[in-house]
C-alpha cells in the first residue's frame, strides 16, 4: 500500500515537475526577483495598476477593490497561509514522526487513511463546518486550511521515515546512538528531503486554497476574487488570482531551493 | 577479554543461541561460522546487547555487559555490519566522526582523527574526507566502515559478514588490509562469516555453530585436519582436502629431480640410454642448475625438449602444496620444480606425493 500511495505521489511530483516545478530549474533567481518587482510595484501604485487594467480589460466601471489596498490583502492572505500552514507542518510532522516510532505503529494505517479523508472534504464544506463553532472571520478560515494541509505533510513524513534504509538505523544504534538521537541525526535527515516536498505541496495547495477563506470573511486574496465575481468584473478576479498565483510560485520555487539543500535518495542510486 | 557463560536466546520458542560458553581471548581474531541460522549472527550482537539474552551472561573483561548502559556499552565497541551502513546524508569525514561526537570530543578532535584513520586505511585524506558515502566505491566505503568503527579506539571490534558484499578480488584485498592493521592495533575481534575461506585466512581461532550450538571449537588448522563430526566434515566441503593443502609446504614432501645440464643434450635430446624413475620427466639446466627445459620419456624413448621458465613454472620450498597442485594442473604436467631462491632447482613435487599426503589423514 505504501508503495502505491508512494508511486501515486511520485507520478503527481512528476506531473508537478512538467508544469510547473521544471520552472524551478529555469526561473532565475534574477527573473523571479524581477517579477516580485514588477508585481509589488503595481501593487503599491494603484493609479499604474488600474492603467494597465484598463488596458487588459477596456470598458469596465471600476478596476480596483476599494475596501481594501492590495498590499494590505497580500499581507492578510500571508498570515492565513503562514499560521494554518505553519500548524499542518508542525502537526504533520510529529504526527508522522509517532506513528512511525515502534509505540505508534499500530495507529499508521488509521492516521494515513484519516488524513486522506481529510483531505476529500471540499474545503468549502469544512468552512461551512467551522462557522457555527469558531464564528466568522479569521479562525474558521484558518482551521479549515490546517485540516486541509495536514495530509501531503503526514503522507510525506511517513513515506520519508519509512523509506529510511534499516541498515543505517541498525548501525546508529550499534554504534551508541540513543532513540532520540538516532532520531534526529539519521533518520529525519535522511528523510528530510521527502518530509520538505510534502510541506512544500502543502503550502502550494493552501496558498490557493486561503482564497476561499473571504467567504467568512477571513480576507485576504479572495475578498478581490469574490467581490469580482458577484459584480462580474473579470479585472478584480484578474487581480486577485494572479496575486494568489505569483504568492504560490514564490512560496514553491523558495522550498524547491530548500529541499535541494537535503541528502537525496535519487542522487545516492545514481 | 570476552566472554559468554551459558548464554540462551529463545525467540518465540526457536532457540537461536542454546546454551553457549566460550572464553574469547584479547587481542585475537575469533571467527564465528556456521550455515545461515546457525546463531552466529545473534550470538555477535548479544555481545554488544543489540540482542538480550533470555539467561546467561556475558561478560566483557569481568564485567557482565547487562551492566552497563546499552548506549555507553556500544560506544566502546566497534560494529562493523555488511552493508556498511555509512549514513548517507553525512561525508566520510562526519560518518568517521559518529561515535566521537557521541562521545562530546571537539570538532578539530574528532577532524584529527578520521584523518588519521583515513592514512591508515590507505585512503588519502584530502581526496577523500568530504565525498559523500554515495561517491566511495564499495571497497572504500567498506574501509570505511572499518575505519568509523575504530574511530574512538575501541578495544574489542564486532563485524558482521564485513566483506561479504564486496567482489572476490576486493574482498581478499580488504581481508589482508585487516589483517596487517588487527597486527598492529591487537583489537579483540568477533568476526562473523559463512565464507570458509575467509575464517581460515583470518581466524586466530573458529567458532563452528549449527542449530545455536557450537560444534567445534578450535584454530583453524585443527578444524580442517581433524573435524569433530560428519557436520563439520561436510561444512568445509568437498574441497577439505584442498583448504587442507594450504597447511603443507612444498618442501615437507619434495622428492629429488632427474636432473641434466643442458651442455650434455646430444642433438638437442637426452642419450637415448638415460633413464629416470618417479614420473618419467627430466629437467635440463644451465650452468647456474636453473631449469631451462624438460623432457619426458615414455615407452623407452625421450620426447622433444620444451623449454621452460623457471620463475613461471616452479614452486618455492615454502609455498603450500595448494599453490603446487593448481600449477600442476594448470600446466598439465606430472611434476613441477621446486626452487630455492635464485630459482635454483632442488627438486620436484609430483602429483603423487599430494596424493599420497591428502590420503595420509584417512579422510577422503
Amino acid at each position: 500500500m505504501y508503495s502505491l500511495v508512494q508511486d501515486q505521489a511520485s507520478a503527481r511530483e512528476r506531473f508537478r515537475a512538467r508544469m510547473l516545478m521544471g520552472s524551478a530549474d529555469i526561473v532565475s533567481p534574477v527573473l523571479l526577483v524581477i517579477g516580485i518587482g514588477i508585481f509589488l510595484w503595481l501593487a503599491a501604485n494603484p493609479a499604474q495598476l488600474e492603467a494597465l487594467l484598463r488596458f487588459a480589460f477596456p470598458g469596465r466601471s471600476s478596476y480596483l477593490y476599494e475596501r481594501a489596498s492590495l498590499l494590505a490583502l497580500l499581507g492578510e492572505h500571508l498570515v492565513l497561509v503562514a499560521v494554518s500552514a505553519t500548524a499542518a507542518a508542525v502537526f504533520g510532522i510529529s504526527l508522522g514522526i509517532l506513528v512511525t516510532r515502534p509505540a505508534g505503529r499500530d495507529f499508521l494505517g488509521i492516521v494515513r487513511d484519516l488524513s486522506s479523508l481529510a483531505q476529500t472534504f471540499p474545503p468549502v464544506a469544512v468552512l461551512a463546518l467551522a462557522v457555527p463553532a469558531l464564528g466568522f472571520g479569521f479562525q474558521p478560515a484558518v482551521v479549515a486550511l490546517f485540516v486541509y494541509s495536514i495530509l501531503p505533510v503526514i503522507n510525506n513524513t511517513i513515506s520519508g521515515l519509512v523509506a529510511v534504509p534499516p541498515d543505517i538505523v541498525e548501525v546508529s544504534r550499534g554504534m551508541g546512538m540513543t532513540r532520540v538521537q538516532i532520531l534526529f541525526r539519521t533518520e529525519l535527515p535522511v528523510a528530510a528531503r521527502v518530509i520538505i516536498a510534502g510541506v512544500r505541496t502543502s503550502v502550494v495547495i493552501n496558498i490557493g486554497t486561503a482564497t476561499i477563506g473571504a467567504v467568512v470573511g477571513a480576507g485576504g486574496l479572495g475578498a478581490v476574487i469574490i467581490s469580482g465575481l458577484v459584480r462580474d468584473n473579470y479585472a478584480l478576479v484578474f487581480t486577485g488570482a494572479v496575486s494568489a498565483a505569483v504568492l504560490a510560485f514564490t512560496a514553491d520555487w523558495c522550498f524547491a531551493r530548500l529541499e535541494r539543500r537535503f541528502y537525496s535518495a535519487r542522487s545516492d542510486r545514481s | 577479554m570476552i566472554e559468554f557463560e551459558h548464554v540462551v536466546k529463545d525467540y518465540n520458542g526457536i532457540t537461536a543461541v542454546d546454551d553457549i560458553s566460550l572464553e574469547l581471548s584479547a587481542g585475537k581474531i575469533c571467527v564465528f561460522i556456521g550455515p545461515s541460522g546457525c546463531g552466529k549472527t545473534t550470538s555477535l550482537r548479544l555481545i554488544n546487547r543489540m540482542i538480550e539474552p533470555s539467561s546467561g551472561t556475558i561478560r566483557l573483561d569481568g564485567t557482565p555487559v547487562s551492566k552497563i548502559k546499552a548506549e555507553q556499552l556500544r560506544r566502546g565497541i566497534g560494529y562493523v555490519i555488511q552493508s556498511v551502513g555509512l549514513l548517507p546524508h553525512m561525508s566520510v569525514r562526519e560518518n568517521i566522526g559518529i561515535v566521537p561526537r557521541l562521545l562530546g570530543w571537539d570538532r578539530n578532535k574528532r577532524a584529527k582523527r578520521a584523518d588519521e584513520l583515513l592514512e591508515l586505511i590507505g585512503l588519502a585524506p584530502a581526496a577523500y574526507r568530504d565525498k559523500l558515502p554515495h561517491e566511495l566505491s564499495g571497497g572504500e566505503a567498506q574501509r570505511v566502515g572499518v575505519a568509523r568503527a575504530l574511530a574512538a579506539d575501541p578495544p574489542v571490534l564486532l563485524m558482521d559478514e564485513p566483506f561479504g558484499a564486496v567482489d572476490p578480488l576486493g574482498r581478499e584485498a580488504l581481508q589482508r588490509e585487516f589483517l596487517s592493521l588487527n597486527r598492529e592495533l591487537k583489537k579483540t575481534v568477533v568476526f562473523v562469516t559463512h565464507d570458509l575461506d575467509e575464517a581460515i585466512r583470518l581466524g586466530d581461532r573458529i567458532v563452528l555453530m549449527r542449530d545455536g550450538k557450537i560444534v567445534q571449537d578450535d584454530i583453524p588448522e585443527r578444524i580442517l585436519g581433524t573435524p569433530h563430526n560428519e557436520f563439520v566434515r561436510e561444512f568445509i566441503g568437498a574441497d577439505r582436502a584442498l583448504k587442507r593443502l594450504s597447511c603443507f609446504t612444498v618442501e615437507s614432501c619434495m622428492h629429488q629431480a632427474a636432473v641434466l645440464e643442458q651442455a650434455l643434450l646430444e642433438d638437442g635430446k637426452p642419450p637415448a640410454d638415460l633413464e629416470v624413475n618417479g614420473t618419467g620427466t627430466l629437467w635440463i639446466v644451465d650452468a647456474g642448475a636453473v631449469p631451462v627445459g624438460m623432457c619426458r620419456r615414455s615407452d623407452g624413448k625421450w620426447g622433444d625438449v620444451r623449454d621452460v621458465r623457471a620463475e613461471e613454472l616452479g614452486v618455492k620450498t615454502l609455498s603450500s602444496l595448494r599453490d603446487a597442485l593448481s600449477r600442476l594442473l594448470g600446466r598439465g604436467l606430472k611434476a613441477v620444480p621446486v626452487l630455492s631462491d635464485g630459482n635454483r632447482l632442488v627438486g620436484e613435487v609430483r602429483l603423487t606425493d599430494i596424493e599420497a599426503v591428502n590420503q595420509s589423514d584417512g579422510y577422503v
